[in-house]
């Protein structure tokens, strides 16, 4: 029904009063014009029929406006939860869980033992006080830790007899910066060509998030365009056939 | 008689309204003649100036409005506009029954139309128009089904809802009454007219009709 084939109402004035027949304490020359008004006027006739229909249907029990029965069918509401949920799940654990090393995966099998720098991995984006962490290695004393800024300006090292070493609060590293980490061990021959090497950046927030986002396991942004696929399914009605 | 005026004025509308109620003589035909004019350049535009039932629709809507103001002795509204409006929703009609009523032969019939039992077109029709209705209600909010379940389906007293609602008066429940009856007319009309969001008049139902089970 187009805007073209609607009714109008003759008189809104009085159109608009004709909820009021339903009304037992309405006046008696109101509820007379209000009929009167009907006769000639197909729109609140029309309304008054829907309205009989709707009342005379909820009465005998054919149609319903229980909010229990008639809220609507469950799984478009199980859909937006459950893909609201996966997405939530998803998005969390790539925040969460350590990114992935932008390097080839394809490690030999010779080389799978190889001590390595383990966190932060290469070109990751860390926050100003980075705990640097390798892979023990037999027979060393300690680990003597190098943290260098590209252009050389900013430098700090340390000393541990554990595989790993946080940056101290003292000595914050500037953000914005590349850094290059050299880990050699004492003694210096149990640590493969010379040290363990690794370079990242400091960044904000919302530039760790961002990286980790980006190197989000292929799986977990599987789970998030599942679950984004599943809210939008949940959320998406078929739309009305024109001329139907 | 005097020509039919394109620019009668509403006082003089008003005046010929009085005479007219007075039971002037030809006071009728004054505001017939006043009225035509208006009626007949929209039934043309309605329905375009060769459609075989201009002359009727023009008629139709003149009795109508005369007899309007027979019944109505309080109105003293804008008479062209109701005159016009009246025009318009027979135009409606007429162009409503000509797309449902095409040219049959009704020979051969005699027996079909004689049968008073409902045709199962009308019951495919009824039952479309009961989906639609339940579809209407399914869109209403939660204050409104609550309200309507509980007038018609828990005959809950007008006063006992009054107090529930916490409403000052009675009237004031009647009044929700036609605003939630008015959303679900809406909605009914958006569903013919294909706007709804979400719905559609024919193929899958997303919602609303699991209550029927």
């Amino acid at each position: 029904m187009t805007d073209r084939e609607r009714y109008e109402c003759i008189d809104p004035d009085l159109g608009e009063q004709l909820g009021q027949l339903e009304d037992p304490a309405t006046d008696g020359r109101l509820r007379q014009r209000l009929l009167n008004h009907c006769e000639s006027c197909a729109a609140c006739r029309l309304q008054l029929e829907i309205d009989e229909k709707i009342v005379a249907g909820l009465r005998d029990g054919s149609l319903h406006a229980d909010v229990r029965r008639g809220s609507g069918a469950w799984w478009p509401q199980i859909l937006r939860g459950g893909g609201g949920l996966a997405m939530a799940a998803g998005l969390t654990l790539m925040l969460l869980l350590p990114p992935g090393s932008p390097e080839p995966q394809g490690v030999m099998r010779d080389e799978s033992e190889r001590p390595v720098v383990e966190r932060p991995v290469a070109e990751e984006v860390v926050g100003s006080t980075p705990t640097v962490r390798w892979t023990p290695l037999e027979g060393v004393a300690s680990y003597h830790v190098t943290v260098t800024s590209d252009d050389s300006s900013i430098r700090w090292s340390g000393r541990t007899t554990e595989p790993s070493l946080t940056i101290p609060r003292d000595a914050e590293l500037p953000l914005g910066h590349r850094y290059r980490v050299l880990v050699k061990s004492v003694p210096t021959h149990r640590a493969p060509d010379g040290g363990l090497r690794t370079s990242f950046r400091t960044g904000r927030l919302d530039q760790i998030a961002v990286y980790r986002l980006q190197r989000g396991a292929p799986g977990l942004w599987g789970l998030v365009i599942a679950g984004l696929a599943l809210a939008i399914a949940g959320f998406w009605r078929r739309r009305p056939m024109r001329g139907a | 008689m005097r020509q039919p005026s394109e620019n009668t004025s509403s006082g003089e509308i008003h005046e010929g309204i009085r005479a007219f109620r007075r039971g002037d003589p030809g006071a009728s035909d004054r505001l017939m003649n006043d009225l035509l004019a208006p009626i007949r350049r929209n039934v043309v535009t309605f329905l375009g100036g060769d459609h075989s039932d201009v002359d009727d629709a023009i008629q139709d809507a003149l009795l109508e409005t005369m007899k309007y103001l027979e019944r109505d002795d309080e109105f003293e509204g804008d008479l062209i506009r109701l005159a016009v409006t009246i025009a318009r929703n027979r135009c409606r009609d007429l162009l409503r029954w000509r797309q449902r009523h095409r040219h049959s032969d009704y020979e051969g019939l005699a027996d079909w139309l004689s049968d008073s039992t409902s045709s199962i077109l009308e019951q495919i029709e009824e039952l479309e128009c009961h989906r639609l209705l339940q579809r209407a209600l399914n869109r209403l909010s939660n204050s409104c089904r609550n309200l309507l379940t509980a007038l018609y389906v828990d005959a809950v007293p007008t006063d006992t809802m009054r107090r529930r609602l916490g409403l000052g008066t009675v009237h004031a429940v009647y009044y929700r009454r036609g605003v939630c009856l008015r959303r679900a007319r809406e909605y009914l009309q958006d569903l013919l007219s294909g706007r709804s969001i979400g719905e559609s008049i024919v193929g899958t139902d997303m919602q609303g009709d699991d209550g029927h089970d």
